[in-house]
This record gives C-alpha cells, structure tokens and sequence, in this order.
C-alpha cells in the first residue's frame, strides 16, 4: 500500500471518517453543484453525484464522512469549484481529502439488518407510514383509493403493468419520487433475499406483487439515462444492492424492535430525509413485502 | 392560459422545491402548477395533462420544469415572476443554508454565534422586516435603509427600547462603535466625547472637527434622522443613546446633534440631558442656540459644538466662542473673490452632497438675510419649480431622492454633481459655487479629483465669457482618512478652489463673498 | 430605560452580520472588525403574501 503523495501542507488536508466503497472506483474531474450546511454535492463527469456530508446517517457508497470540512470556515467549496478524483484521493483547490487507508463504508444489507423482521412488522411499518409519511410523493400508492395527482395515477398504471422501469424519472422532487420508490423496492428483494429461507410466502398468483425479475433489472439498468443525476446516483447503488444510510438504519431499527412505537420511530425517522424521499421509498419497500412474508 | 418555465441544470433541495411549488400552486389565479425534473416520462405527463409547451420539448432530466396553468395573464405573470425569484435564491428554509454565505439570519449566527450587531442596507421595502429579526434575535441593529415607513420605525424602536438594544435607524448612514467607523464614517482619534446623533453627514462633520481639534470620540450613535422630529417616535433612541452614554465610563461630555425637534421631544430631551451629571452641548440644526441650562451648552453652529465639546472634555472653560466671527483675512478674500466678477454674476449656486451639511449653510445664509430657494425648502416660497434648474440663489441637497433615484449618491459617485456644476457654470448669472466634500469610507476613493477637473473647466467656461467664477468648499474628513485629506485639499487649491477647514466655515466665507457681489450689483 | 446591553457593547469587540452592501462589510474588514456578509434575497420574490407563509414555517 502506497503512501499517498503529500502535495499539500497538514493544515490542508481532511481526513475523511468514512469513505464510500464507490468513491475510490471514480476518477477524473468533477464540479460542485450544491453547498448546504451539511453536505457539499459534487457531480462526477460520469454523471453521477459524489457527496461530501456532515453526518454519518447522510451516507451513501458515493458520500464521503468528512465533519472536520463542515467545521473549518477556511475549508469551503462553491457551485462551480472544480474537484479531482484520484482514487487515493480527492483533490480542490483548496484541500484534499484522502481516501486511502480510511475506513470504508459499505452500504449493503447484512443479517443483522433483517432477522427480526416478519410480517407484523411489515402492518406496523404500513400503518405508522400512512400516518406519518409526507404527501406530495408517492404516498398515494399506498391507498387504494384513485387521487387526482397525475404522478401517482401515473406510477399505479405502471405498477399495473407490472413495468417497474416506467417510473424512472417520475414525479416530483430533485430526486424524482419514481426513483426513490423503485430503490425501496430494490431494498425489499434483497431484505428477503436475506431472510431466512421459511420466511418468503409463495406469492405466485397474486396480482398485485411487484417482483423485480432479471429481465426487469435489466430494463432498468436501462432506464437509467430517463432520469436526471440525483436519481441515476441513487438508482445506481440500489441497482447494486448499495442502498442509503438512512435505509439501512431503518432496516435495522424495526429488526430491532421490540414494541409498536418503536418501529413508528424508525419510520418517523426515516421520512424525515429530503422531502418525500423517505417516504417513497418505504412506499416502494412496503408495496414489495406485502403478502410476501 | 399556461407557461412552462425551464431552469437549465438546476440543482436545487427537494424541500425547497416542495415550497418553490406550495408558494406557487397557492398564488391567488394559479389553477394547477407542476415543479418537476424535465425527465422525459414528466414531460409526457405534462403534455398529457396538457401542461406543455415549446420550451418544455427541450428540457433535459437535469433541467428543472415549472409548468403553470393560471386563471388570468396577470396571475400566471406574477405567479411566473415568483418562481424565478425563488429559484435565484440558491438554498431553502427547513434548516440548510448555504454554509458559504449564508442566505438567513440563523445560517449567519451559526457560523457567528456571538454576533452583536446587525447592519442593514437592504432595500425599504424588507428592511423592518430583517431589523425585526435581527432585534429579536437580541442583535443591536445599525439600520442603513432608508424609505421605512414612519410605524415601522416606531415599532422597531418600541421593541429595542423594550429590550434594550441599539435601534440606530431608518436612514442611519454614521456611526463610530467602539473606534470603529460603521457604513459613512471617518477614521478619528479614540477619546472622552460622546455623540448622539439624528444625522449622519453632521455627525461626520462634528466628529472629523473634534478630530482636527486634538479631541476624540468614545461612541458615535446614530438615531436616525426622524427620531426627534416625528412625534411618534418621542426622540426614544436619542434617550436610549443619551443614557447609554451616561453610563458608559470612557464618556465625559455628550454632545446632541439634530434638526429642528418637535417640542415634546426636546423637552425630554434637555431634561434627560441634564440629569447625566455630565457636561453636554446640544445643537440643534438651523435654530438659534439657547442659553445654557446647567451643565447643557447650545452651541450655534456644526464646528462650534465640536470645539466647545472639545474644551468641556479638557475642563476647559467653555463658551459660544467668537473665534468665528468673520476676520480680516476671510473679508479680503470676499472682495477679491467678488472683485474678478463680471456684472451679470449675481447668484449663489450651493452643491452639497451631505444632507445637514446643505442645511447649514443653507440657514447661515437665511440668517444673514439672503432668500435661498432649495431643495429642502419648507415654505412654498423657497421651492424651486423644479430641482433641476437653479433660480436666483439656490442650495441643493443633491443627496435628495429626487436626484439620486436610480443613480449612485453623490457622496459615492461624483458624477452627478459635476453635471450640475457645469449647468451652473454655463449660467451667466451664476457668482459662487459652495460644496462639501465628505471623506471616509464608504465615500469615493478620490472625490477631489474629478471636481477639481469640472471645476476648472467651469472657472475657464465663466472666464471666457468675461467673468469669474467663485468656489468655495470644505472637505469633511480627518489625516486618517483612505482618501488623504491633504492631498484631496491640494487639487482643490490647485483648481482656484477656496478650501476652508469646516463646513460653517466655507458657508460664511461664501456669506461675505456673496455680501461683495449685491453690493456691486446695487 | 434599560441599556446595559448598549454598555455591554461598548465593552466588547465588535462582531458584525452584514445584510446587504458588501462595501459596509470590507470596511469592516478593513477595520479589523469580525464581520461576516449575509448573501441576502428578497424573500420569496418580495412576495407579501409568500413572505408571511414562510414566516409561518419559522425557519
């Protein structure tokens, strides 16, 4: 393992807490796009959206944990600053922020995230979902009922049709709701695939499943280029079974639990992220586990 | 009727977009409203619910839509005008602000906890709104914005004397807090005297005047320019700036400059002045002094009530000082200035970019029996029929929203004055020129430069014609000053330009100079 | 009338947010004086209307 090459000064350098598996893998230039208070988003000439975050719950395989950036009024970057990925490291005009030998962030579901579940947990997640979720998303689809939002109609015909790809790209949002949705789906194949074999209900026959097949995945690889860099980003890593901090914390949270209140808090937790974000993707993440455990 | 607005790249939170969205679909005529990524599955939603328009054939994922349906073109154009303003704003509330400047009063105390004071110089309009934070915020205001309106500034001021901070506005151009010149303010010596101010050009010169005097400052407030005269407002921050300064251990002498007050609040005032246990001087712009009442001088001009604050601070005997009145030296420059003069000069042209300083020349000249018509007139008698054009002796505050809408304040920009000087100039009948120059920040970097060039090319037009034309200024600024007072009074001097050491000064020189001139036309 | 904070102020150094022109915030900086400048929007557009629903958010 080589040292990585000390261009800068001490002062200048920012040692992240975590790096996001994904992160080494890109090189070439990026551009920052949007600075907020905790999180620096810098779009990857591959079209792909790398972050810089405050907090570790903001992780995903494309972030970097790097608080001490957030902390240090010097170290700032603006819309427009240019920043290069080295692999090893990633390099502005201003800092560096190194990437090897730094713990690595892993972003997939493991057993410990899913033994607890079953299927009251699944009733317990929809009820505190239907009354904390955000509207505005796909929420919709949760109800039977026919809404007069074009973008949730939208979403149920191609439910309907059981083409899941229709809705990369669709709905509002700066991710758009249609691919915050597919990724909950996406966390609920691979939540049963990790379960433990006499959990899975046979489900052949019931209409109203949502099963991503092979075919299905490739479809969707496909549809990548529908949408616009937040949800290619984020589509991306659920596509390779790298899914959200905040995902995987509520995964976690009602595996644990041990009483109903404490699954609404992980689903309030949850649906806090971005706008609708939260909630769409445990819309997708329910629609997939119903009557499948 | 509908319109698609398409933001190109635009990478904005979803919860602003949320409220981008919530803001518009509420405007009063929007009948639907869509604020979604230009993908292309969006935009065939959008045409399918008819939604959809020429621009919109073009957005890309990663351009931002708004497609918006409205009941009127009236509505849909405002509600249009709302979304582009919103989207300019590049964060959203909800708690994340752009850490790198920060768009909100709570993003900006993150980053600066212990922040104690606030300046404002947004426009009127969100003005009140941004001091109101600020003061609840429990931050004192320096509130620079000027056109808020008369309750605003009531209630601001009830609040902070509620909660006992500085409310130093509307209309604060000047103030020097602990040394530290804030907005248009000079660079002066530290010391014992005290100033509370309802002006900001008068404070400038009355601190610059303690400064050339060998005296200093401990604090300079600014009260605003209304705070004495409009009776709802009961003088309350020059009675919070008076007390502050009577507690405040570093001050020995206060000193009290405004216009003309209405009377409740001058009695409170005066009284308030007297209980502070500390000599004071008390000039109230344009009227004559009054005797002294205890330890409270009243002093008849800017420049006196610097050099009678300036005695009081060393223990020194203090009295209306005669020192100005007119001497040999300040006559015989009258005659010679008058002297050169053809015999159509007749009137005095006065330019003044500070708004008190105008005013004292202006009331010297009154005083001294001369009908000035002005800008600032109060009598319909001595307005001018229009500002742009001089008649017979006329005083001008060039700094007046009539000349400065849309264009730079003359204090900034010089430009606008060297228009006038050469109309003027261009008048045969015009006699004498009487400006003011103001140095420090916030002023032009080099204002005598530009008026020494219009003013010679002015002197050599009036020569042409057969005439001369007399200029008198003063430069209201201190050695510490980025411009260098000296070397601005040089290319003044250089130019034929009398350079008197204060405004009252250059005033009264010009009184007699103008005296010279009706008595050859007589 | 109570104006300890005022005093108080006179006893401190300076710290300054700046809302509106930068020309004020550099002759702080000038100055020495800790001031940090506000990139400030009219809110909502200067809508009225938009202005007080944002204020009911209390962001």
């Amino acid at each position: 393992m080589t040292q990585a090459r000390l261009d800068r000064s001490p002062e200048e350098q920012v040692f992240p807490t975590l790096v996001g598996v994904l992160v080494p893998l890109l090189t070439g230039r990026g551009t920052a796009v949007s600075v907020y208070s905790s999180a620096v988003n810098v779009l990857h000439n591959q079209g792909l959206l790398v972050s810089f975050v405050e907090e570790t719950r903001a992780m995903t395989t494309l972030s970097v944990c790097v608080p001490a950036l957030f902390r240090n009024p010097k170290k700032r970057l603006a819309p427009g600053d240019w920043v290069r990925f080295e692999g090893i490291r990633l390099v502005t005009a201003d800092f560096e922020v190194l990437l090897q030998g730094r713990p690595n962030w892993q972003g997939t579901l493991m057993g410990k995230h899913v033994k607890g579940w079953s299927e009251s947990k699944v009733s317990l997640l929809k009820e505190a979902l239907l009354k904390k979720g955000k509207d505005g998303g796909f929420l919709g689809l949760l109800r039977r009922e026919k809404t007069d939002n074009p973008f949730v109609e939208k979403a149920r015909e191609g439910l309907r049709h059981k083409a899941l790809s229709s809705l990369v790209g669709l709905g509002p949002g700066s991710t758009p709701s249609g691919d915050d949705f597919i990724t909950g789906v996406l966390l609920g194949e691979e939540t049963l695939r990790l379960l433990p074999a006499e959990e899975p209900k046979a489900v052949a026959g019931n209409q109203k499943t949502v099963i991503p097949s092979r075919l299905e995945k490739k479809t969707l690889w496909a549809a990548l280029s529908r949408t616009n860099d937040a949800g290619k980003t984020l589509l991306w890593q659920a596509l390779q079974a790298h899914f959200p901090a905040y995902l995987i914390e509520m995964l976690q949270s009602v595996s644990d639990a041990e009483r109903p209140e404490e699954v609404a808090m992980a689903v309030e937790s949850s649906v806090r992220c971005g706008e609708t974000s939260g909630t769409d993707a445990l819309t997708g993440f329910l629609l997939f586990m119903e009557g499948r455990l | 009727m509908k319109k698609i607005l398409v933001r190109k790249n635009a990478y904005y939170d979803s919860v602003f977009l949320m409220l981008a969205s919530k803001a518009i679909k509420q405007h009063p005529g929007i009948k639907e409203a869509a604020v979604v990524m230009g993908t292309d599955v969006n935009l065939e939603l959008l045409k399918g619910i008819g939604l959809f328009s020429g621009e919109a054939a073009s957005a890309k994922p990663n351009d931002l839509v708004i497609a918006l349906e409205g009941e009127t073109p009236e509505a849909l154009e405002e509600a249009c005008r709302i979304a582009e303003e919103t989207l300019k704003k590049k964060s959203q509330r909800g708690g994340e602000e752009e850490a790198y400047r920060p768009v909100s009063l709570e993003g900006a105390l993150k980053i600066i906890p212990e922040a104690n004071l606030v300046i404002i110089s947004v426009p009127g309009l969100y003005a009140a709104r941004e001091a109101r934070g600020a003061l609840h915020k429990g931050l004192h205001v320096m509130l620079f914005s000027d056109h808020v309106s008369v309750e605003d500034e009531v209630d601001l001021k009830e609040r902070a004397t509620e909660k006992g901070l500085l409310m130093m506005g509307p209309d604060c151009g000047t103030a020097i807090i602990n040394g530290k010149p804030l907005c248009f303010a000079n660079v002066v010596r530290r010391g014992a005297i005290g100033l509370a101010a309802a002006s900001g050009s008068g404070l400038q010169e009355v601190t610059c005047c303690i400064d050339r005097m060998g005296g200093g400052i401990s604090q300079a407030l600014g009260t605003g320019g209304r705070d004495l005269q409009e009776p709802r407002l009961r003088g309350r921050m020059m009675l919070m700036g008076i007390e502050a300064l009577k507690h405040d251990p570093e001050t020995r002498v206060i000193v009290v400059l405004s216009k003309p007050p209405a009377e409740e609040s001058a009695a409170t005032v005066l009284s308030r002045l007297e209980q502070t246990g500390k000599p004071c001087v008390v000039h109230f712009l344009g009227l004559k002094p009054m005797e002294r009442r205890g330890a409270v001088w009243f002093s008849g001009n800017m420049e006196e009530t610097a050099a009678m604050a300036v005695a009081l601070s060393r223990g020194e005997t203090c009295g209306r000082s005669n020192s100005f009145a007119p001497d040999k030296d300040l006559l015989e420059r009258a005659e010679a200035e008058a002297g050169h003069m053809s015999r159509s000069q007749r009137y005095l042209r006065g330019l003044f970019a500070g708004g008190t300083l105008a005013l004292e020349a202006l009331s010297l000249f009154e005083q001294e029996g001369f009908k000035i018509r002005s800008n600032m007139a109060k009598e319909p008698g001595q307005a001018l029929q229009s500002p742009h054009r001089s008649e017979g002796n006329t005083l001008l505050d060039l700094g007046d929203d009539v000349f400065t809408l849309g264009k730079p304040h003359p204090m900034i920009d010089p430009s606008l004055r060297e228009e006038r000087i050469a109309q003027e100039a261009a008048d045969p009948e015009t006699a004498l020129l009487l400006m003011d120059v103001v140095l420090g920040y916030g002023a032009h970097e080099d204002p005598c430069g530009p008026l020494a060039e219009s003013v010679s090319k002015a002197k050599a037009w009036m020569a042409e014609r057969g005439g001369y034309l007399s200029v008198v200024a003063s430069i209201t600024g201190t050695d510490s000053d980025f411009q260098n007072k000296a070397e601005q009074k040089k290319k003044l001097e250089s130019v034929g330009c009398l350079v008197m050491p204060s405004n009252y000064q250059a005033a009264l020189q010009a009184v007699h100079i103008m005296k010279q001139v009706v008595q050859r036309w007589m | 009338m109570d104006v300890k904070k005022i005093n108080e102020l006179f006893g401190k150094e300076l710290k300054v947010i700046n809302v509106g022109l930068d020309s004020f915030a550099e002759t702080l900086r000038k100055e020495k004086v800790d001031v940090l400048q506000m990139d400030w929007r009219p809110p909502a557009g200067g809508d009225k209307h938009v202005i007080s629903l944002l204020d009911k958010l209390g962001g």
